[in-house]
């Protein structure tokens, strides 16, 4: 975030677009946990909430809803969030913005929440035969099938917030309901979006069955240029009722990376800095193969490299992968410990060494132990505590405890290495240092330097805006 | 740099010298050999770099550090990479800090102070001469009257104070240190480096290890190199000296290099080798010459180099504005010392990765705990030292049985930090806690840290100990001439590039006094 914009004139809005039978209303704890420096304008579609007399059900019926409801406010800076329908609905009008179609300059990001994608959602028939026989019935049965909808879709709802689910629910336009289940929720938008440039964050829920990590990695991340994916642990599809916070989180570092990235993009940065710094802000598929060392051994790094550099709460930088990326390029870092063989090997014997100590503990790989058991394995490690209890000598393509705690030194330096000089991460610390002056002469480098002195563009830490 | 007008040489010309790197050891050398209408040619292994290429990135400016693999070794294994050696046309100055105090008159004569250490061959009267005019030719900015020094004042203002250095400034007044403005080779306002080059002053930009983007920091490929090339010098880029041809008295007679991939050589009549306390040894060793002392390679030594960081209510920004602008010298002889030598300190500036690693390395944080520090980067500021390092035995470069890509075998490096290492860092450590403390520093916490590589080619007036004479040359080898930080018979508390300047215009002057014919 930057200092000068918390506040006033450009002050940020989030236009927030609910789910199927949900309004407005499911947003007030996100709001809340965004506090003063994003204004939250969550907006009833059409048959929902107090928009429930409103007409207009079809996918373009919603966009040019809520382009209307944008352009009567005329923010200077924006985002949108769509939960579930609603993020349909946003990457639609996203797509039609960035081909010109509405005049609606400030958009600066998009947030998905259990995103409905582009493309035909995914919906098994029995599923949406059942919901399309719901509310017309008595109102004890009405009550019942809002229930059951949704504890079905939530795994952590207290008690008030799964009561005003329920009230949604029972007060929208029935035609609107049914509308979305038989029309909507099928129409194919993905050639018409293709790929936003907006810079987007896709958030799923980890036990969402039909919207949850997995149809945000397939369905909709390929539709933007630069989204990140920000997994929420123990949580369905209700989101912005079940982990506001997350959900806040998510829309404050759009936020953040948007001013980030416009500061890279600036006349302050120069081009060979821009190239670096851009080039490592692309997201690595989610299919990654490792190059340097096999799947299994893969799979063991990035258990390990979550518990060095954990990133609960943003989305996840693929450290593993860049680690790995490294060391398939062969580039020496200018030294290696005498005592560790060649960097590729290093990693193979010793991934395979944490393997060996966590079947010892009764767990099939390190990847598979408990992250408790994981971190007392690896303090062990540090400590040059033999995992294996065993002496010096290591069988073939393993490492003794001295090579072992090594290792260790050069992964936590590898993985703080990758995390530390991402534009996302660099966000959030409000690093300045790479806007010190770009092409050409003269350079405008820093005047403030002193204690506590700044300039007025620059970034400050995430956590300190938000502290 | 600029090297289209350069004067170009044929291999097979016997060209007067040939010097093999083009940093603090090399360049000065080629630019007053050049001056005094030698033919000389300069072999440098990286590429040639226009400042305005150089990328504000700690991971896209890698191209500038020595990545070729050594292999540490020991109970302190030294950290090379972005640490030490460096690459392209100005070798590690393009990465340097460029703080540049002088040697210290009694680190020179250490043993015969106190019993410790070895003495140089030449005395501090000899350098001064030459810190002097290098002081003045690249532009050192610092105090007028230096406190520790009457008769020292430097010729350009000090460079603006970052957080750091304030806090570093109140820290010392607080605790009876005294504190000055350092002495840095960073140009703090338009400086006329030649008719036709002003080198702009400094924009505090805190990219110093990355390459200057403006030529504000002195590094050789903005002062001594152009110099060089204005005076007649060809300096050859992406050419890795791999190995000497000899005639049968055992002189050199040519210097064989790998250029695209192909090895060619340039015949010439004597050879300065100034490629740094590791290359320098290895390549030697390698080639089997110039080692009847037996002492190539031995006598590794590294400064102790901790550093204390803390916390700050308010933002510190430690990347802006030059990294290390406060000096004091006042713990050169402690008082109360149990060890022997001493050490100089300053404030710290860094930048994120750099920092984010040390934390990593040396903190040995992980999980929650690295990410919630690291994220506070901008409240963090650091002190450190440069301090004495003894040679010893135990400490040296060897050859180890792996080859680089040019079939050479690497250099391993045995490195353990010894009982006066261990008494000195303990007394500095002390000291930059009390310092941060007292301007109300958290989190305080001190790095274990070794920086410079040092020694390996010892000068001394004995051929059947040292490799080197008083001025740099080969005693096996009539016209072979080292000049880099491998020749130090002991450490110095000062970093040593400044030094290394000074024994390469020195080395020089013996040289075209008559070593050439001798």
């Amino acid at each position: 975030m930057f200092g000068n914009e918390t506040s006033g004139a450009m002050r940020p809005i989030a236009i927030c677009l609910h789910y199927l039978g949900g309004s407005a209303r499911e947003w007030d704890l996100v709001a809340r946990h965004l506090g003063a420096h994003v204004e939250v304008v969550p907006i009833d579609l059409p048959g929902f909430g107090d928009a429930r007399e409103t007409r207009g059900y079809t996918v373009d019926d919603m966009v040019a809803y809520v382009a209307d409801a944008v352009r009567a406010r005329q923010p200077q800076r924006w985002i949108l969030v769509g939960h579930s329908m609603g993020a349909k609905v946003a990457t639609v009008l996203a797509s039609e913005i960035e081909r010109g179609a509405h005049d609606l300059p400030g958009l600066a990001g998009i947030v998905t929440v259990a995103g409905s994608p582009p493309s035909p959602e995914p919906m098994d028939d029995a599923q949406r035969e059942k919901m399309l026989g719901w509310f017309h019935g008595d109102a004890a049965a009405s009550d019942a099938q809002a229930r059951e909808f949704v504890a079905s879709n939530s795994e952590r709802l207290d008690a008030r917030s799964a009561e005003l689910a329920v009230t949604d629910l029972l007060r929208a336009e029935r035609s609107a309901w049914t509308a979305w289940l038989e029309h909507g929720s099928r129409e194919d938008c993905s050639d018409r979006v293709g790929v936003l440039r907006t810079s987007a964050i896709a958030v799923a829920g980890a036990d969402d069955a039909k919207l949850g990590p997995d149809a945000q990695q397939r369905l909709m991340l390929p539709h933007f240029a630069t989204a990140q994916l920000l997994i929420v642990p123990h949580a369905k599809h209700l989101l912005p009722l079940e982990c506001a916070q997350d959900v806040a989180g998510a829309i404050s570092l759009v936020l953040m990376n948007d001013l980030y990235h416009a500061m890279i993009a600036s006349e302050r940065v120069s081009t060979p800095t821009r190239e670096a710094l851009l080039a490592r802000a692309r997201p690595i598929d989610s299919g990654y193969q490792p190059k340097s060392i096999d799947r299994t051994a893969f799979e063991t790094l990035r258990a390990v490299v979550d518990r060095v550099v954990p990133q609960a709460g943003t989305p996840r930088i693929d450290l593993a992968a860049r680690i790995d990326e490294q060391l398939h390029a062969g580039q020496s870092d200018g030294w290696r410990f005498a005592a560790l063989p060649p960097d590729p090997q290093a990693y193979a014997a010793a991934l395979a060494t944490l393997d060996d100590a966590a079947r010892a503990r009764g767990a099939q790989s390190f990847a598979a132990l408990e992250p408790a058991a994981q971190d007392d394995l690896l303090h062990g490690v540090a400590a040059d505590a033999s995992v294996d209890g065993t002496s010096d000598a290591a069988p073939p393509g393993r490492l003794n405890g001295e090579q072992l705690r090594l290792w260790f030194e050069d992964l936590r330096a590898d993985a703080i290495k990758a995390f530390t000089l991402h534009p996302q991460t660099l966000a959030r610390m409000g690093y300045s240092g790479v806007a010190n002056g770009g092409d050409g002469e003269p350079k405008s480098g820093f005047a403030r330097i002193g204690l506590g002195e700044r300039e007025p563009w620059e970034p400050v830490a995430f956590e300190d805006t938000s502290r | 740099m600029n090297l289209t007008q350069m004067q170009t040489y044929a291999q097979d010309e016997v060209v007067d010298a040939v010097v093999i790197g083009t940093g603090a050891g090399g360049a000065p050398l080629l630019g007053r050999l050049a001056s005094a209408g030698l033919r000389v040619v300069a072999l440098e292994a990286g590429r040639n770099w226009e400042p305005e290429d150089y990328p504000s990135d700690e991971i896209a400016a890698s191209g500038i550090y020595w990545l070729g693999e050594r292999l540490s070794a020991g109970s302190t294994p030294n950290v090379f990479g972005a640490n030490n050696s460096g690459m392209g046309v100005g070798g590690s100055t393009l990465h340097w800090g460029a703080f540049c105090p002088r040697a210290d008159a009694r680190d020179l004569r250490l043993r015969s102070d106190g019993g410790a250490g070895e003495d140089w061959p030449l005395s501090y009267a000899d350098l001064v001469p030459y810190y002097e005019a290098i002081e003045a030719f690249i532009g050192v900015s610092g105090p007028a009257s230096y406190p520790w020094d009457a008769k020292r004042g430097y010729p350009l203002p000090p460079v603006a104070r970052n957080a750091p250095a304030e806090l570093f400034a109140r820290a010392c007044a607080a605790t009876g240190v005294l504190a000055s403005d350092g002495p840095v080779a960073v140009v703090s306002r338009n400086f006329v480096q030649s008719e036709d080059h002003v080198r702009p002053a400094c924009i505090n930009c805190g990219y110093c290890h990355q390459g200057c983007r403006i030529g504000a920091k002195t590094s050789m490929d903005v002062t001594y190199l152009p110099l060089a090339v204005h005076h007649g010098a060809e300096i050859r880029a992406e050419a890795t000296a791999i190995g000497f041809e000899r005639d049968a008295r055992g002189r050199i007679t040519a210097v064989v290099y790998r250029r695209d991939g192909l090895d060619q050589r340039q015949r010439c009549g004597a050879v300065f080798l100034c490629a740094g306390a590791v290359e320098t040894p290895r390549l030697l060793l390698n080639g089997g010459l110039a080692n009847s002392s037996g002492q190539v390679g031995r006598n590794y030594m590294a400064h102790v180099a901790t550093q204390v960081w803390g916390t700050f209510a308010q933002e510190t920004r430690p990347s802006k504005g030059y990294p290390s602008a406060l000096i004091s010298e006042d713990m050169l002889r402690p008082s109360d010392a149990d060890f022997a030598g001493g050490y100089v300190l300053q404030s710290l500036g860094i930048v994120p990765m750099t920092f984010a690693q040390q934390v990593a390395r040396g903190r040995g944080l992980w999980g929650k705990e690295l990410v919630d520090y690291v994220l506070g980067y901008n409240h963090v500021a650091g002190v450190g030292i440069n301090g004495e390092c003894l040679p010893r035995s135990e400490n040296f470069l060897e050859l180890a049985d792996e080859t680089d890509d040019n079939g050479l075998r690497k250099a391993r490096i045995t490195f353990n930090a010894g009982e006066n290492e261990r008494k000195l860092k303990r007394h500095a450590a002390q000291l930059m806690t009390t310092l941060w403390q007292a301007v109300d520093a958290s989190d305080v916490w001190t790095l274990d840290r070794f920086a410079h590589t040092i020694g390996t080619c010892r000068m001394g007036s004995d051929g059947g100990s040292a490799v080197v004479d008083a001025y740099g040359r080969s005693f096996d080898i009539g016209n072979l001439w080292i000049c880099d930080n491998s020749v130090f018979p002991s450490s110095l508390a000062a970093n040593p590039a400044l030094t290394i300047m000074a024994l390469s215009l020195r080395t020089a002057d013996a040289f075209l006094r008559g070593g050439a014919t001798a």
